[in-house]
């Protein structure tokens, strides 16, 4: 109809080039299309189950060790202990990266005893780095808000002071974990990835009264490492602390009774609740440990079922004196 | 400009067929794929307990009652066993009427007929403990469209079920069809559940002391408790007769001993005295009877050896007195046989 | 045949079908019911909702695989959607019809005019769109991090092509084209180095709100088939009630009413799948033009056109809708629908700005992150919102529902209902329970509502998953919620009135709900002191109760301070005196002058978390006429693991 031949062409053209585009656009939906086509829809929610685990961090020795001090100057029992386990160096080794689990819980001052005291943070660091660690992380996460917890109980000050590192708990440093053989702790989010370049773990706990559980020492301890709705597990205390001392198994661990909370744990609150017992525990036997420091809370084992439960899973042995523990005091 | 004219509605009724035959072709896809039911739903029998896929190859086997299952009958559902404390989850609220008749224990399964596919049964087994148990549960709920039949002593049929007592037992089969006549497949089931099933008669049968002269037909029931509004009545087996067109209520029950039965008839006297009735002086041929006249009806109360029998809401002293003496002598024959 | 009529019919014949799959949705195989109709089919032809959840899930989920068949025609021909298909579409043209009916020709011109606001559904597209790309768009922006050799690849890639731009000289201004090069790597390798991931960032299904197929579904569905059924015919089994529609009517309303000032105002200026249309017929293969220049500028063809394209001058293509009417307005036969251009030429496609476009994507990026600053998808959930069983975890549940309103529908007790503000603003009329309004609880034997939904918001869960039988035996029963009995509303615990209508209706065997038998002695008003006492009777020194207040069988009497503490069950009073039943006589008789209490049998209801799973039939059924005694909350629902309220061993 059109007699301009010119525009025929041109027409031809643009029918051509639209046609080209048409079919890469419909190539591009069916492939599209195809790719993500899902005939079945979302499966059921429950999650993966992780198969993520923290790795062992016990320094393997042929037997348990642990030593006892008595003394009232934190630093100077705390080195003492160590001294007596075959010293530092036995732990931590050139170039170590060593991470201190504190008990952080509670933004109370240090003097109150229901969290780490900074005067052992203090000491241990500067072995540490004596000992040669290439780095130290002190880390937990909180009852109270965390950076308010690390401050007032003055352990972010000493950790510094002393050249370690302070890691506050936020959300992207959690991830699921399996502990295996556990029934609770199953695809739970813990504070995993200040482990993941770590070669040693210390765990630095009082000796506190709780209400719950009987005592918070070595084992409660880990406690802080649970991220989530973890107070579910109050529901199953001496489970929940039994499947925390599969889940780590430590270096080392410090039960600090130079003052211990007796009363109103894990709070406390008031300097009545507190007993200057004098004493400092180190270790490798985690289980041993706070079998000790119930003793000197006053208390029988079996008011404690964690304490057999962990012994009956081999975590390690409440019969402590079988370690033939060095007793000493300054 | 009239060819183009003519040359476009050509083009635009040769696309509106196309389009309308898409449309027709759409119509057809649709009401094709209306009957394939969606997955939400659910048939009737979703309910029943599905086999499990990762079992499906295991046969379920019938229960003990039923093996071997007759022809054509497979089991549809494993069995299912209940006792005093998970009844009610089987039969709910009914259970109540189950346990205080002495219930040990419920063996309940389905069936289905290979031959008509839309056919299942369940079979429920209760075990009652004694024969005077199953008695007295199959009496307390006899069904009103019930029509005896001949499988046990104890037995009627409703347009889909079949209920009946065998020994200690009290067993029902239900069909999920009604029809005029028992399911073939529900009465197979029953004869298959009497045979393998050894039934210790009881101890002693009273519903066959009943006079059978001018007895209502199924009337026998057995009262657990509470018979008659008197708490000390119980295991008291009752029967209607008519007698001229005046109904009466006759019963029995057999006691542990002769002086238990006297001292529940005259527990039983006592307590009619107190709720008004008067005793009457009338010769009597039965030694020890009382009769008694309450709201213008008759009662004679009496006992021979371990039986505890009587007549009650007799019109007249005379109708009172003749089934009495019938009853008597049914009850004393069944005495000195013993 | 006219092409016009065909059209008519066509349109007639889908609203038809669309009015028939809302009416057969309730539950059941007989013909008006379910059966097999695939009453989802419109939705899943729409393809804005294929996109979004493809988007957001990178999943396209079953039916909704037929978007890529209304791509494909929309890349042949055009928007045939809207003008053929869309039920909302014909209901605009058809109101829009009788608002020009007696109109003179040149207002009908005039009315059709294009409108530089008709962009306005381009933006809404995009910030609909980037609403639901956002996780793509942070993957997209991790990529240097996550895939650093594929960016690089990329990178290098697009360097070469400028460079080979830049060397054939078709660069306008290669310099600047490098800086911008370099800018956009630099804030690229920037944003990827500090984005972190956390649940504020990801996606959004938001389409529904608008996609005009999702709308006129909920619409029919909540507002019209309610109207109707409670006032003309039944058209389901029960009228049905849903909380809160007054928005979502009102927005429908609005849709249709304006039509009366402008023809197809919804189409032409808000719907976001009239602008994807509008994009995909960009290089449609057939379209609407003229088949010469010259023409007497009559306007006819504008009289009645739909789409509001300017079909007299230059033709815009993204707005047509394929009405046809053009081609026999035309008195002289210019305009046909071919394969070449109008040979008056056509406007490239959306009138949109590079400016408008960046503005409605980053808006669209921003309005999620920051809803969600409110942590109603962490700590602050709130428990009110009880989704229907099967729903997936509430952030994987906002990446698909589309608030189409089909579980509100087919739910057999009418307990979906459009929620309000519970789920936050991106949680709006999705669905959720409320088990005051609807005929009983959330039935445990019905997996409907799941395998009806569209886009698996909702999974298609089976009876055995749900009832946590068979293969799912270890999993139990999908829970979706607990309920807590109010103590202070129960009667049994608060009033003294014995009542367990709660455990009664308990469908979960054992029950969930257990009864714990308590006496209570309760206030007669004055003290009862015995006159006269027999072994069932005692009269009284003055007046007790009224005439069988006592006598419901709850009431038992109790002497104080005698040895014998049994309660005894009362069976009938009057005002002077009681008599107890004869099974427990008193045994010594009460004293003349010594007190007689008189306690209630209660049994209090106690919850079973480990076995409620939270049907709400307890909560429908409570006497309590108000908010109800015993309520049943999401927690312990089984999609969220965070929302756990027991500890699982």
């Amino acid at each position: 109809m059109d007699p301009d031949p010119n525009r025929d062409d041109v027409n031809r053209r643009q029918f051509l080039d639209r046609l080209a585009k048409a079919g890469i656009c419909i190539a591009a939906a069916g492939a599209a299309g195809f790719w993500f086509y899902d005939s079945k829809g979302p499966l059921s929610s429950a999650p993966q189950p992780s198969n993520l685990t923290l790795k062992d961090f016990s320094i393997g020795l042929p037997r348990q060790k642990m030593s006892i001090i008595r003394g009232a100057d934190r630093a100077a029992t705390l080195g003492m202990a160590l001294k007596s386990l075959g010293g530092i160096e036995k732990f931590v080794k050139k170039g170590d990266r060593v991470l201190l689990k504190v008990n952080a819980a509670f933004a109370s001052p240090a003097m109150l005893s229901a969290t780490t005291h900074p005067a052992i943070i203090t000491e241990m660091t500067r072995l540490c780095f004596h000992a040669g660690a290439a780095s130290v992380v002190v880390t937990d996460n909180p009852i109270n808000d965390p950076a308010a917890c690390f401050t007032l109980t003055g352990i972010a000050d000493a950790a510094r002071k002393a050249g370690a590192r302070v890691v506050l708990p936020s959300d992207d440093l959690f991830c699921p974990i399996t502990v295996k053989g556990a029934a609770l702790i199953r695809n739970w989010p813990v504070l995993y990835k200040p482990f993941t370049d770590i070669d040693k773990v210390i765990g630095m706990a009082p000796l506190k009264d709780h209400h719950r559980s009987g005592a918070s020492m070595t084992m409660k301890n880990w406690y802080g490492l649970l991220g989530g709705r973890r107070n579910i597990f109050h529901q199953d205390i001496n489970g929940i602390i039994t499947e925390l001392a599969m889940m780590v198994k430590p270096s080392l661990v410090i039960l600090d009774a130079t003052t211990a909370m007796m009363t109103n744990g894990p709070t406390g609150g008031s300097l009545s609740d507190l007993k200057h017992t004098n004493t400092m525990i180190a270790g490798t036997d985690q289980v041993a440990a706070d079998a000790f420091g119930i003793s000197l809370l006053g208390r029988s084992l079996d008011k404690l079922p964690y304490i057999g439960k962990a012994q009956a899973a081999g975590i390690g042995t409440a019969d402590y004196m079988k370690l033939n523990p060095v007793m000493g005091s300054i | 400009m009239i060819r183009e004219d003519k040359n476009s509605s050509r083009r635009q009724t040769v696309l509106s067929m196309v389009i309308l035959s898409v449309l027709l072709v759409i119509g057809a896809g649709i009401l094709i794929t209306q009957s394939r039911f969606n997955a939400g739903i659910l048939p009737k029998n979703a309910f029943l307990p599905e086999p499990d896929q990762n079992t499906a190859s295991v046969q379920i086997s019938p229960n003990a009652y039923f093996a071997p299952l007759p022809g054509g009958i497979q089991p549809l559902t494993s069995t299912e066993i209940f006792d005093a404390r998970t009844l009610s989850d089987k039969i709910d609220g009914k259970a109540e009427l189950y346990l205080s008749a002495g219930f040990t224990r419920l063996v309940s399964q389905r069936f289905k007929d290979e031959r008509s596919a839309d056919l299942w049964m369940e079979a429920f087994v209760y075990d009652m403990g004694n024969s005077q148990n199953a008695f007295s549960v199959f009496s307390a709920q006899r069904r009103e469209d019930a029509v005896p039949i001949d499988l046990t002593r104890n037995a009627y049929r409703t347009p889909n079920a079949l209920f009946l007592t065998h020994g200690r037992y009290y067993a029902e089969i239900i069909a999920s069809k009604a029809s005029e006549k028992v399911p073939q497949p529900v009465k197979l089931l029953a004869e298959t559940f009497i045979h393998n099933t050894p039934a210790e008669g009881p101890a002693v049968d009273e519903t066959a002391l009943f006079p059978k002269q001018n007895l209502v037909k199924n009337s026998i029931v057995l009262i657990a408790a509470n018979a008659f509004g008197y708490e000390g009545f119980d295991k008291i087996y009752s029967a209607e007769y008519t007698s001229s067109g005046q109904r009466l209520t006759a019963y029995l029950s057999h006691r542990s001993s002769p002086a238990e039965a006297e001292k529940l008839a005259s527990a039983y006297t006592a307590f009619l005295l107190t709720y008004g009735g008067e005793n009457i002086e009338e010769k009597l041929s039965i030694q020890g009877a009382r009769i008694i006249k309450i709201l213008d009806t008759y009662e004679i109360i009496f006992s021979h050896g371990s039986y505890l029998a009587g007549v009650r809401e007799a019109a007249t002293v005379q109708d009172a007195k003749m089934m009495a003496d019938r009853l008597y002598d049914r009850v004393k024959e069944a005495d000195n046989g013993s | 045949m006219n092409i016009v009529t065909t059209r008519r019919i066509c349109q007639v014949f889908f609203f038809v079908l669309f009015i028939w799959f809302c009416t057969v949705t309730t539950l059941g195989g007989q013909m008006r019911q379910l059966r097999g109709w695939p009453v989802n089919w419109l939705i899943q032809l729409d393809p804005l909702v294929g996109l979004g959840t493809l988007l957001t899930t990178r999943t396209v989920y079953a039916g909704l695989l037929w978007g890529l068949a209304t791509i494909v025609l929309t890349i042949l021909l055009g928007r045939f959607f809207c003008g053929w298909l869309c039920p909302f579409g014909a209901l605009h043209q058809f109101v829009g019809f009788l608002a020009r009916r007696n109109r003179s020709t040149a207002v009908k011109i005039n009315l059709n005019q294009y409108h530089p606001g008709q962009s306005v559904k381009y933006w809404i597209l995009i910030f609909l769109l980037t609403m639901s790309a956002l996780e793509v768009l942070a993957d997209l922006i991790r990529l240097p991090g996550t895939h650093g050799l594929l960016f690089g690849i990329l990178m290098l890639a697009a360097l070469a092509w400028m460079i080979f731009k830049a060397a054939r000289q078709t660069s306008a201004k290669p310099k600047k084209a490098g800086i911008m090069f370099l800018v956009v790597i630099t804030v690229w390798l920037l944003l990827s180095a500090v984005l972190n991931g956390d649940q504020t960032s990801a996606a959004s299904l938001q389409i529904g709100l608008l996609d005009p197929i999702a709308l006129v579904y909920r619409s029919v569905n909540l507002v019209i088939l309610p109207l109707v059924g409670r006032s003309f015919v039944s058209v389901s089994t029960l009228p049905r009630a849903y909380d809160g529609i007054f928005p979502i009517a009102a927005v429908f309303l609005s849709a249709i009413l304006l039509n009366l000032s402008v023809p197809r105002f919804y189409c032409r200026f808000i719907c976001p799948a009239g602008a994807l249309f509008g994009i995909l017929s960009r290089f449609a293969v057939w379209r609407v033009g003229k088949t010469k220049d010259e023409c007497v500028a009559c306007g006819l063809c504008e009289k009645n056109c739909e789409g509001a394209c300017s079909p007299t001058s230059q033709i815009r293509i993204n707005e047509c809708v394929l009405c046809m009417n053009c081609l026999n307005d035309c008195r002289h036969h210019l305009l046909t629908y071919q394969i070449a251009a109008s040979a008056s030429g056509e406007m490239p496609g959306p009138d949109l700005s590079r400016r408008q476009f960046i503005a409605s994507a980053v808006s669209g990026a921003a309005v999620v992150p920051m809803l969600r600053i409110s942590g109603h998808l962490g700590k602050n959930w709130d428990p009110a919102l009880v989704r229907p069983p099967g729903a997936l975890p509430e952030k994987a549940f906002l990446s698909r529902c589309i608030k189409c309103g089909q579980c509100m529908r087919i739910c057999p007790t009418n307990v979906i209902h459009p929620a309000g503000l519970q789920g936050g603003l991106e949680g709006l009329w999705s669905p959720v329970l409320n088990f005051r309004i609807g005929t009983s609880g959330c039935q445990f034997n019905c997996i409907a509502c799941g395998n009806l939904c569209p886009t698996a918001a909702i999974r298609p869960i089976t009876l055995d998953e749900r009832l946590g039988r068979n293969r799912f035996a270890d999993h139990g029963p999908i829970k979706i919620g607990t309920a807590f009995v109010d103590r202070g509303r129960c009667l049994a615990w608060a009033m003294d009135r014995p009542c367990i209508v709660c455990q009664e209706n308990c469908p979960v065997s054992p029950k969930a709900i257990q009864t714990r038998e308590v006496f209570n002695t309760i206030d007669t008003g004055s003290k009862l002191t015995v006159a006269k006492a027999e072994t069932v009777y005692i009269e009284f020194q003055g007046t007790g109760p009224g005439m069988n207040q006592l006598a419901t069988g709850d009431y038992f009497a109790v002497v104080q301070s005698s040895a014998d503490h049994r309660p005894r069950r009362i069976v009938s009073n009057w005002e002077r005196g009681l008599r107890v039943a004869e099974g427990l006589p008193f045994d010594p008789l009460p004293k003349p002058g010594s007190r007689i209490d008189i306690q209630v049998r209660l049994q209090q209801p106690h919850v079973d978390p480990n076995r409620c799973i939270g049907c709400g039939v307890c909560e429908h059924e409570c006497p309590v006429p108000g908010e109800r005694a015993i309520r049943v909350t999401a927690d312990n629902e089984s999609r969220d693991p965070e929302h756990a309220l027991l500890l699982k061993r």
